[in-house]
Order: structure tokens, then sequence, then C-alpha cells
């Protein structure tokens, strides 16, 4: 079994929509109080499910499409997989198990057969730190909506210029026990990859965005802080004027001082940096992984 | 009364209403089937045997931070085996920057383990305010023994709005029906009107003509759901 561990994903988003709110005009998640951007966790794990799907591991929440072109729900996804594999009701949670990795860490819930899984890996909404602009743009697009028009369509959308963000996660390897889910090392690493390359890799119109800093900090005995907020981001403009991660520094002080306090609790702490952030109180205990 | 005294705050909470099904709203502040739920969390309770292990909890609840609703879309996945329907939009409310000060009355000996589990940052489970997205941070404060205050005229923790008088003042007034006490499948089964103030965004204590008593704890007054 994996040690329990908690993770802080600095990431920034560039001329993007990074989650939108159907409610509202489909503007980016955003608090009106305060202006800064949010960012849901499903949406977090969907950049990591795709990656996952992309590299050939087996993803249960996916849209799929039936023979009739027909998108597919999860009961008739579910009976799909029963008979594709043979497994009967009472061995298809172990067989989810087994063979999807988005279930072992991230849960499930099925309705027929009922039952749920916790996910063992919880994501926290993500806030932005600085207080981001939300932009209204509309363009010309190639084509007319239908016969007889003398003008194209016109397309409008709402885009962020710049929002840097941090997601907290945390592993739980007693949630993962007491359901006798057995998560390896190698899913959390698989984990880790997936969310470093599901972000760069996952490109649209409304969509850019990069991993700037991962700080995994894997316990010795278990342990949860519950936020990690140990990474302080200093912005050498004003916060609202913030457009790109040259602007932006990186303070590992707290960090540091997290790790020197709980140093007979934690067993390594790992930093991934992206080359074009610049990190400052970096210990030289820390393992760096350069992204 | 032996009494521990933390506090829980996260980004966000969602405190489901039951009676809503895809439209989920939330109750304006964390309830004490809630707080039974986030204790059973840093002691590993299973949710089965959680009716049975917390039913000599006392819980008092203060509202920290002052409450702020907003409500967004959700996607969510049709289970239904709909042919051309795979996920919808709903609305969630939610509330933004929760944070409370929870006290608690139990047994000696699960207290001492309460506190040891926050002291030491080990809760079994991870701790969230309603759903798992929203985590919570938790720290402790202090472990007391709490005394009934004699002829008690305000009140700093949320208090069902019936055994309390208002002196009215220049302080905003929240108020909601919360449930307070729920049955071995889960369901809520008793619902007070509670309330609690604020003063320019902080905090600040109810007067009034109290009907029931209430403890002294580190300068509050608080009211205790059984």
């Amino acid at each position: 079994m994996a040690n329990t561990r908690e993770y802080l994903l600095i990431w920034d988003s560039t001329m993007a929509n990074p989650n939108g709110d159907m409610l509202n005009d489909n503007k980016p998640r955003h608090d009106e109080v305060t202006g800064q951007l949010e960012v849901s966790d499903v949406r977090i794990k969907r950049f990591i499910r795709d990656e996952w799907q992309a590299t050939g591991h087996n993803v249960l929440v996916r849209t799929k499409k039936d023979e009739g072109g027909k998108v597919m729900s999860c009961t008739s996804l579910i009976k799909e997989i029963m008979k594709d594999s043979g497994v009967k009701e009472d061995d298809l949670p172990g067989h989810l198990l087994n063979e999807y990795i988005d279930v072992r860490l991230f849960g499930a819930v099925i309705t027929k057969p009922k039952y749920d899984i916790t996910g063992p890996l919880q994501v926290m909404w993500s806030k932005s730190v600085n207080p981001a602009e939300i932009k209204f743009m509309q363009g010309n697009s190639a084509y007319a909506s239908g016969e007889g028009k003398s003008q194209s369509t016109i397309w409008s959308k709402y885009i962020s210029p710049y929002a840097l963000f941090k997601t907290y996660a945390v592993f739980n390897d007693n949630a993962a026990k007491r359901q006798g889910i057995e998560v390896s090392e190698e899913d959390l690493n698989e984990f880790t990859k997936a969310l470093i390359n599901g972000l760069i890799n996952y490109r649209s119109t409304s969509k850019n965005q990069m991993p700037r800093l991962l700080v995994e900090v894997v316990y010795k005995e278990h342990r949860i802080d519950g936020e990690l907020n140990y990474v302080d981001v200093n912005f050498d403009t004003d916060k609202e004027e913030v457009r790109d991660i040259s602007q932006v520094t990186l303070d590992l002080e707290k960090l540091s001082r997290y790790y020197e306090n709980k140093k007979d609790a934690i067993d390594t702490v790992r930093i991934y940096r992206h080359g074009s952030v610049r990190v400052e109180n970096l210990l030289e205990d820390f393992e760096v992984i350069e992204i | 009364m032996d009494c521990l005294v933390f506090r829980a705050k996260s980004g966000y909470a969602k405190f489901r209403k039951p009676y809503t099904t895809t439209s989920a709203l939330t109750f304006l502040c964390i309830h004490p089937p809630a707080v039974k739920g986030l204790i059973g969390a840093v002691m590993g309770i299973d949710k089965t045997d959680l009716y049975k292990e917390s039913s000599n909890l006392k819980i008092g609840i203060q509202v920290l931070s002052p409450v702020r609703k907003d409500m967004q879309t959700l996607k969510l996945v049709s289970m239904k085996a709909e042919r051309d329907l795979f996920s919808f939009p709903v609305n969630a409310e939610f509330l933004r920057d929760p944070e409370y000060r929870i006290f608690v009355s139990w047994l000696p000996d699960k207290l001492d383990e309460l506190e040891e589990r926050l002291n030491k940052q080990q809760p079994v489970f991870t701790p969230y305010l309603g759903v798992s997205e929203y985590i919570a941070k938790l720290s402790y404060e202090s472990r007391c023994d709490a005394e009934i205050i004699n002829s008690a005229n305000s009140v700093e923790s949320i208090i069902p709005s019936r055994f309390i008088n208002i002196q009215h003042s220049d302080y905003r007034i929240f108020t909601d029906n919360i449930p307070v006490c729920n049955n071995e499948k889960r369901e809520y089964t008793g619902y007070e009107k509670v309330l609690f103030a604020f003063r320019n965004g902080n905090a600040c204590s109810i007067k009034g003509d109290l009907k029931r008593d209430v403890y002294g704890i580190d300068g509050n007054a608080v009211f205790f759901f059984k």
C-alpha cells in the first residue's frame, strides 16, 4: 500500500476559459466578490482521465458511443463491461478496482447494481491566487448558420487573460485499506504523471494551461495537513495585471519550515518544477524533478 | 463538563438540503449531524456504526466566517438508460470560505483520542465539509472543563430561536431551519430554527434572555445540541 500523501499543484491558464459555468453564460467559474477564478475537482480529474485514456489505461468514467452512435449511459456501460469480461454482479467491484485506475483512485458510484466506492484520492476545488479579469470576445466564423444568409455566424465567448491556480489533493491510505483497495506506488506515479502531462496535453479553443510546480509530500506515518498551503506566490506587478509566469516567484519558505517541523513524519518531499518558473527557498533535502 | 474545541475551515462547503433532488441547495451553516460525520471521519468510525457511536455526543457550533452562498452549474452524468442524454446540467448551491468553531462534549476516552488525532493531524479518513471535493482543514484549539453560566444574557454559538428572547441590536442576524438529529438510516428526524449573528463581517454575540443552559468556554457562551 502506498503511503498517505498530499499534493499542491500550481498551474496557470492563459487566454482561456479554464472551467466554464453554464448557468452564467459559460463564463469562467469565479467568485464575484474576490474576482478569483475557480476550477472544479471534476475538471482536474478529466484532464487526468483523458491523459490516462491516451496512454492506454482503462478509464471507467468516460463518454462512450454505442453502435448506433448514441452516447451510452453508465448503466449500459457497466452491462457491457460485465458481458465482455464475464464477471458476475458480486465480483464487479473487485473487477472494476483491478482494471480501472480511475476507480481505484477516485472511486465510483454505480447505480445498477447499486454500490459506491469512496475514492482514497480526493481533489479539492481550485482557486486562482490572483483576481482574474474575464473578457467577452466575439468573432466571425467561416460559415453561415443556414441557407440564404448574407453574413457568416458570429461566435462569442468569455475568456480570462491569465489566472494562476493552486490545486490541493490528498491520498489517504486508510480510506483505501478500509475498503480493501490496493493502491500501489506505481498507481500514484501514474497519477502525478497524468496530472502534469494531462494539463500540458489537453489543448482546445477554451483550454490552455501549464503545470508550473507540483509539491508532493509523502508521509512515513499517516498524517493529513488538510490544505498544504505552504507555497507563497509573489507577483512582480499588481495582482490584476499579471499576464505571464515570468512575472511570478514561488516562495517555498513555509514548506521548508513545515518540513523541518514535521521531519519525523515526512518520508519525502518531491518538487516537480517547470523550467520557466522562479522558485525560492528550495531545500537540499527536497527531491527535484524537472517537468 | 469535559469539552474539546477545534476549528474547521475550507474554501467551500455544501450541507445539502435533503428535500431537493437535482438542484442541490445548502443549509446556511454546518449542522449537528454533519459535525458528527466530521468527527466520525477523524475517528475513523464506519458510517454504519456512526449513529450508535455518536449518540452521546453533545455539539456546539460557532460560525466564524460571514455566510456567502453562491450557485453554479455542474454537469452530472446521467445514470438512466437514456439513449442520447449522457450528461445534464444541474444547479448547485454552495457556501464560500466557511469557517466554524466546534465544541464537543463526549466520553473522556473518546475525547482523548479525538484530541490526539487533531493534535497530530492524524484523521483516519479525510475530513471534508459536506462533499468530498471540499476538503477541510481542522485545527485543534483546546480541551477544558466547561461550566454552566448562571444567568447568561448572551450567546456566541448558534442557538435555536425558541430558546432565546432576542434583544435587537446593530448586528445582522442569520437564521435557517437546520437538522439537529438523525436516525440509523441517516435520515434527518428533527429540525430547529437557529440563529447566529455578525457585526461588520465578524461573528458576534446575540443578546437576550436565554431559556436553556449555556456553557462557558474560553469566554464564549455555548449552546450544546444533544
